[in-house]
């Protein structure tokens, strides 16, 4: 036996399958169901926001090489900007940004730091969040959690992640991370990445007024609580460790600070299937708030 | 018990005006009658108040400025003799454990001997022998946190954390100069045991000398050799990882928070120890303030001031297939500090580690000596051991 129904004709639903969906990271069109950009990766849900809301939120790059403590940064900030302060408020929004603080402080909790971000650009976090510093007016901001690999293959043209130079071109600002620890002892794979990564930002095309050395780049030397010096004055802990870098960095770039931060206050290592994982023996963050409150008053 | 026999008599006196006025109705003595059926009202009236009981076993614990001018008014009446001056330097400058090792104790006048003893009981706690539940496998690389009973024999403790003003007798008495109570690790590295402008002292003093207004803050800035250093000065030495745990958890400690959140449902470990830090500052606090911690057992700011640095290589209390690695020497710390972001992290079961030379502003120390290697000091200010633990 048949049964005859009435089915409304969702003619909107079509319409917007119809007109395109562009990134908020690389613009390109996207339709309009899918979750995230499949030229860049980034998630549809920062467009569809954008369009939502009057005020255009405003990028951030936070880049350094791999293991230097971006996703624990990046989490911890979150998670003590989540407790009201007189100077900054935070209120994240988005599943990726909650993701982010939970995975850090999971982490924590069982005496790990966070996993590395993969490379694969489908499980970066994205951490976009209102800030409202002094009672001014909130303000929009997104800050991927990159991937160090995936952003070393960009810049080394060995893979390409179309979504690191969109978002670098679209950013107002950036932190870049350098290991605090390794270059106090010499290794300077570190300072030469962020060396490649200004580089990189300077010789990109567009207009010159808003080109990169004219938007504010905070250098954070991450896991100082290894390099108690680093606290004292870290600009001059990088000129005296890293000099080539502290060269291009004041030489190439006008608005620039130097940070020291950490979120353990000394770490073990754990030997595991044969590989070396850190431990935090005890956690202790300091000069996580500074260069994000930097940031945002030099992006006004 | 006491309060029950004081709720008792109130009880009674009450009762026995109201029946006192009874008897006066009976025999028509209204007199007697009206005052005994007021007194005995207004007597249940008063005595049936709440009685408030002790949710705290507090031991009183005299504030540091008043135990340093009692230590330096021992030292002055100790009398003129060369080994009576000796014993009041010693004295005046904490040394006093010095003064009670046997060697040097039964060379002593009496005066002396009793002066020194009536310092180590107002600058330390005595804790008794006895056994805790000592945390093993704490990072659980395999498997849990698992407690094992270790017993410790008695021991005294430092009440409060070592001040700049207590290591700056230290630094102008030339300890940083004295090689016997340096080990030959150390010795190495003196030349990066200075303050900010290169003179011996804590890492944030200058020449030599401690910030102003921050004589009572504990000492910060120093590393373990430093600690290990001042206390074989002082005559002491640093606190084993166990006697650290025991002087946290030692049997009958109540604190306020620990009674609430039992109260509460929420009792954890943390609560079982009995601790808990005060809320997240800046910088330290002086040791006299007073904080959550503050009494219990006598021992001031256990936790939640400065983390305390240990005499116990980092790791020996583990499995050694567990065992974590580390990239340079490290010493067990405990206590937690102000900056501590993990309630967890603050409690007295926790314990943190940091490397030899690590001279940062969250690290502090205590000293303490065992019992059997100083003579009994109670026997010699005419103390019983129960009327002080």
């Amino acid at each position: 036996m048949s049964r005859y129904s009435v089915q409304p004709l969702d003619s909107q639903r079509f319409a917007n399958f119809v007109a395109p969906l562009d990134c908020y990271i690389c613009g390109l069109g996207n339709s309009h169901d899918s979750e995230r950009c499949r030229h860049c990766g980034a998630p549809n849900a920062l467009a569809r926001h954008a369009v939502s809301e009057k005020q255009r939120p405003k990028l951030v790059a936070a880049l350094g090489a791999e293991s230097t403590g971006k996703s624990t940064y990046l989490g911890m900030l979150i998670e003590l900007l989540s407790r009201p302060t007189d100077d900054m408020k935070i209120n994240a929004r988005g599943v990726f940004s909650i993701g982010i603080q939970q995975e850090t402080m999971s982490a924590f909790r069982h005496n790990r730091f966070p996993k590395p971000t993969s490379a694969n650009s489908a499980d970066w976090n994205w951490l976009h969040c209102q800030v409202q510093a002094r009672r001014r007016k909130w303000n929009e901001i997104i800050m991927p959690d990159l991937s160090g690999k995936a952003v070393h293959d960009e810049l080394n043209d060995d893979v390409p992640f179309p979504v690191v130079q969109s978002l670098l071109h679209k950013s107002e600002g950036a932190i870049l991370f350098v290991d605090a620890a390794q270059i106090a002892t010499g290794r300077h794979d570190q300072d030469f990445f962020t060396m490649k990564v200004i580089n990189f930002m300077c010789g990109m095309k567009g207009d010159p007024r808003n080109a990169w050395p004219n938007r504010p780049v905070a250098i954070v030397c991450s896991k100082a609580d290894q390099q108690e010096s680093c606290f004292d004055d870290p600009r001059e802990f990088v000129r005296e460790f890293a000099p080539q870098l502290w060269g291009l960095v004041t030489t190439r770039l006008k608005r620039y600070e130097f940070f020291a931060a950490s979120v353990a206050g000394s770490c073990a290592y754990a030997n595991e299937l044969g590989k070396r994982n850190a431990v935090p023996l005890r956690i202790e963050p300091r000069g996580i708030i500074e260069p994000f409150k930097w940031l945002s008053a030099e992006m006004k | 018990m006491a309060h029950i026999q004081t709720i008792f008599l109130r009880w009674s006196i009450g009762v026995l005006c109201v029946a006192g006025s009874l008897f006066g109705g009976l025999s028509h003595n209204w007199l007697m009658a009206s005052t005994g059926l007021v007194v005995g009202l207004c007597c249940i009236a008063i005595f049936s108040a709440p009685v408030r009981l002790p949710t705290t076993v507090m031991v009183s614990v005299p504030e540091p400025r008043v135990i340093q001018q009692k230590m330096e008014r021992i030292g002055s009446n100790l009398g003129g003799s060369d080994s009576a001056r000796l014993a009041a330097e010693l004295i005046k400058n904490d040394r006093y454990a010095l003064l009670l090792r046997r060697e040097l104790f039964a060379s002593l006048g009496p005066q002396a001997g009793k002066g020194a003893a009536e310092a180590l009981l107002d600058n330390m706690q005595r804790i008794t022998t006895g056994p805790i539940a000592f945390a093993t496998n704490v990072y659980g690389i395999t498997g849990d946190v698992s407690y094992e009973p270790v017993e410790i024999p008695a021991f005294y403790v430092d009440k409060f954390l070592v001040t700049n003003v207590e290591f700056q007798r230290f630094v102008h008495a030339g300890g940083y100069g004295d090689e016997s109570l340096w080990s030959r690790e150390a010795l190495v590295c003196m030349s990066s045991l200075v303050d900010s402008t290169g003179k011996p002292g804590p890492r944030f003093w200058s020449d030599s000398v401690f910030p102003e207004g921050l004589d009572l803050f504990p000492v910060v800035g120093i590393s373990w050799y430093e600690a290990n250093a001042y206390a074989r000065w002082v005559g002491k030495r640093l606190l084993k990882d166990p006697e650290w745990v025991r002087a946290g958890t030692v049997a009958g400690v109540v604190t306020p928070e620990a009674t609430a959140r039992r109260t509460s449902g929420k009792d954890d470990e943390q609560t079982r120890f009995g601790w808990s830090r005060a809320p997240l500052a800046d910088s330290p606090t002086p040791i006299d303030t007073s904080t959550p911690n503050s009494g219990g057992n006598g021992i001031q700011q256990l936790v939640g001031n400065v983390w305390q640095w240990t005499d116990d290589d980092f790791g020996m209390w583990e499995d050694p297939a567990n065992r974590l690695e580390t990239d340079c020497a490290m010493k067990y710390l405990r206590g937690a500090a102000f900056d501590t972001y993990f309630d967890s992290e603050s409690a007295t079961c926790f314990l943190s580690a940091d490397g030899l030379l690590a001279r940062k502003r969250n690290i502090g120390f205590r000293c303490a000596i065992t019992e059997a290697d100083i003579v009994n000091s109670l026997n010699h200010v005419g103390m019983s051991e129960g009327t002080k633990a």
